[in-house]
């Protein structure tokens, strides 16, 4: 049973003086309890776009977002309504996450719902996510200016966690840490989504992050899903022509592998999407049939590409 | 070997160490680091944040805090470098030396334009002439792979992406014709597929130009088809120098493995 279900997601953006831009263009995707589901792409690609609608923080301009089957209301009237339905989020810069004047213990405590208890019970609780997250019970009365990047992004992993969401919405939480950071936070994340079941979108462009991280990859190329699956499956078999490029372009440890391959062009500006696959521009397979939008197809590993479905029609 | 390592050499970094001035008196931040670059060779750095990679490059660039204290030999296109003489050093990080950082938009400013600001460096230190600045730019931004340099020295850099102004960077980088460039994690911040594209322009303007390049970064990996050298750091000290390859296929101090280990390799999967 799904926990998140994101169906047919648009998010358009309508600065003034510029065109629309459809930043996200119909996209369905499903969170399972105790499940990671990855979603990458590159810059622009309307990762985070799709990020705030998944938790409940932007409206989509069309589409739905169920909780446990629960439509959630995008946006509640109040900030708290979040916390209720159970979707946290975690954000990329810790910095700017948590307020620099007040301490670690009274932000966690901000998380901590009230049937946990009286005062004294809920410090407690607020001192036990911090030990969860791998913190001393002492960095409770610090400020966030005395701690490293790594350690602030355990704090508000923390403080997502106080809250009791079922589903964790984590948008590059490691992008701005160094690599020993980022290997702990991304233990940390993992561990808790086993033990607490919940279930956790990971969003980041590091592919290889992902892959150690994620059950299920969805990568995403200008504002479309263009291939999901069981993320080994999709990283030993990557079927889109995207996701192959996407694992050529990192570079192996391998002294005999050569510079990573390039893939041609850059990501254009979803503003100006033409007919057609949208990858179309830069594939070096594009063929005839690629003139028509493919769609996503497949059971378990899906993929939006004409050369898969070609093939699919032909076996069968 | 017919080629004399010695007169190929154009840096060469000896017994570095630096302290910098702490609360309870001088702190050491690098400890007997030594390193070498050659001609046309793109040397790497790989560690950690704080591992003393970026204070390697600040001290080469004269970019040190005051009250630093610094001993050491350092020899640059044959000279000996007095790190005490800031007119030396001045002068050698005018010319000899360029930088560029992971951020691409700290070396740019804002309001100008990109043409303004690559060429209006040229004339001030090259001395070049409206016209020639101009035409300078344009190549330069060739030897990026900028698609269309005319239209994008009219732009300002709000309008290129961060892998457009990483390669401005580099181009404004090599506007005063240094002999080194130093890379501090210049694709950190940028998807793969623009990384693999940085990459290839580096090590293009090696061998077309003889550029060499000191390349820092955490990922061993950006290094392996790269540098042809690679020095590990950790905690302020170089703790494995070797040829890439021999580093990468048999590492020898178990930091090194554990950066390796670190990874999630391409080539792992069969
Ligand atoms: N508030 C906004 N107003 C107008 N356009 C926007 C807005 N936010 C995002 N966009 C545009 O929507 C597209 C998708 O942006 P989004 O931030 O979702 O991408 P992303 O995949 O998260 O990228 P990154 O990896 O750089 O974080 C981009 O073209 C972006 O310029
Ligand atoms: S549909 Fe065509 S253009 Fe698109 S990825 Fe497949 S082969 Fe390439
Ligand atoms: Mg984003």
């Amino acid at each position: 049973m799904s926990l998140l279900e994101l169906t047919d997601i648009a998010v358009e953006y309508h600065a003034p003086g510029r065109d629309r831009v459809r930043a996200v263009d119909g996209v369905s995707l499903e969170v399972r309890p105790g499940e990671i589901v990855g979603l990458v792409g590159e810059s622009g690609c309307g990762k985070s776009s799709l990020a705030r609608v998944a938790a409940g923080l932007a409206a989509p301009t069309a589409g739905g977002v169920r909780l446990h089957g629960e439509a959630v209301t995008p946006l509640g009237r109040r900030q708290r309504r979040r916390a209720e339905i159970g979707l946290q989020m975690v954000f990329q810069s810790p910095y700017s996450s948590l307020n620099p004047r007040r301490t670690v213990l009274s932000q966690l405590l901000d998380g901590v719902p009230a049937e946990v208890g009286d005062r004294a019970e809920r410090r407690r609780d607020a001192l036990g996510q911090l030990t969860r997250v791998g913190l001393d019970e002492a960095a409770a009365g610090r400020y966030p200016h005395q701690f490293s990047g790594g350690q602030l992004q355990r704090i508000a992993i923390a403080r997502a966690l106080a809250a009791r969401p079922r589903v964790l919405v984590a948008d590059e939480p490691v992008t701005a840490l160094d690599v020993s950071s980022q290997a702990q936070v991304v233990d940390v994340l993992a561990e808790l989504v086993e033990q607490l079941e919940v279930g956790m979108l990971f969003i980041s462009h590091d592919l290889a992050l992902v892959r150690r991280l994620a059950d299920t990859t969805a990568v995403m190329y200008l504002g479309r899903l263009v291939e999901t699956g069981p993320t080994e499956r999709v990283w030993r078999r990557p079927k889109h022509p995207y996701t192959r490029a996407l694992i050529d372009a990192i570079p192996s440890a391998d002294p005999d592998a050569g510079l990573p391959r390039v893939l041609n062009g850059e990501i254009s500006d979803p503003g100006a999407v033409h007919d057609g696959c949208r990858f179309r521009g830069r594939c070096a397979q594009a063929f005839s049939a690629c003139g028509d939008e493919p769609e996503l197809a497949g059971d378990d590993h899906t993929v939006a590409c004409w050369l898969e479905n070609e093939d699919t029609e032909r076996v069968a | 070997m017919s080629a004399d390592p010695d007169t190929d050499e154009l840096l060469a970094v000896e017994n570095l160490a630096v302290r910098l001035p702490g609360p309870d008196g001088p702190v050491p931040v690098l400890e007997d680091v030594s390193l070498s670059v050659r001609r046309g060779e793109i040397v790497g750095i790989a560690g950690e944040s704080g591992s003393g990679k970026s204070m390697t490059a600040r001290t080469l660039l004269d970019l040190l805090p005051t009250g630093a204290e610094v001993s050491g030999t350092l020899r640059f296109d044959g000279a000996e470098l007095d790190h005490r003489d800031r007119k030396a050093m001045h002068a050698v990080r005018g010319h000899g030396i360029a930088m560029v950082f992971q951020d691409p938009t700290a070396a740019m400013h804002p309001m100008l334009s990109v043409g303004r600001q690559l060429t209006e460096h040229m004339r001030v230190h090259l001395g070049l002439t409206r016209t020639q600045a101009k035409a300078r730019a344009v190549e330069l931004l060739e030897q990026v792979r900028l698609p269309d340099p005319e239209g994008a020295l009219r732009s300002y850099p709000h309008q290129f992406s961060g892998g457009q102004l990483q390669r401005i960077a580099i181009a404004s980088a090599l506007a005063a014709r240094p002999r080194l460039l130093i890379a501090d994690e210049p694709t950190t911040a940028l998807d793969v597929t623009v990384q693999a594209g940085i990459l290839g322009v580096l090590d293009s303007l090696r061998s077309d130009f003889d550029l060499s390049v000191l390349f820092i970064t955490h990922d061993l990996g950006v290094l392996a088809s790269l540098a042809s050298h690679t020095c590990v750091f950790q905690h302020g000290r170089v703790v494995e120098s070797a040829p890439t390859a021999d580093l990468l296929r048999s590492p020898e101090h178990p930091y090194t493995r554990a950066l390796l280990a670190a990874r999630t390799d391409p080539a792992e999967v069969p």
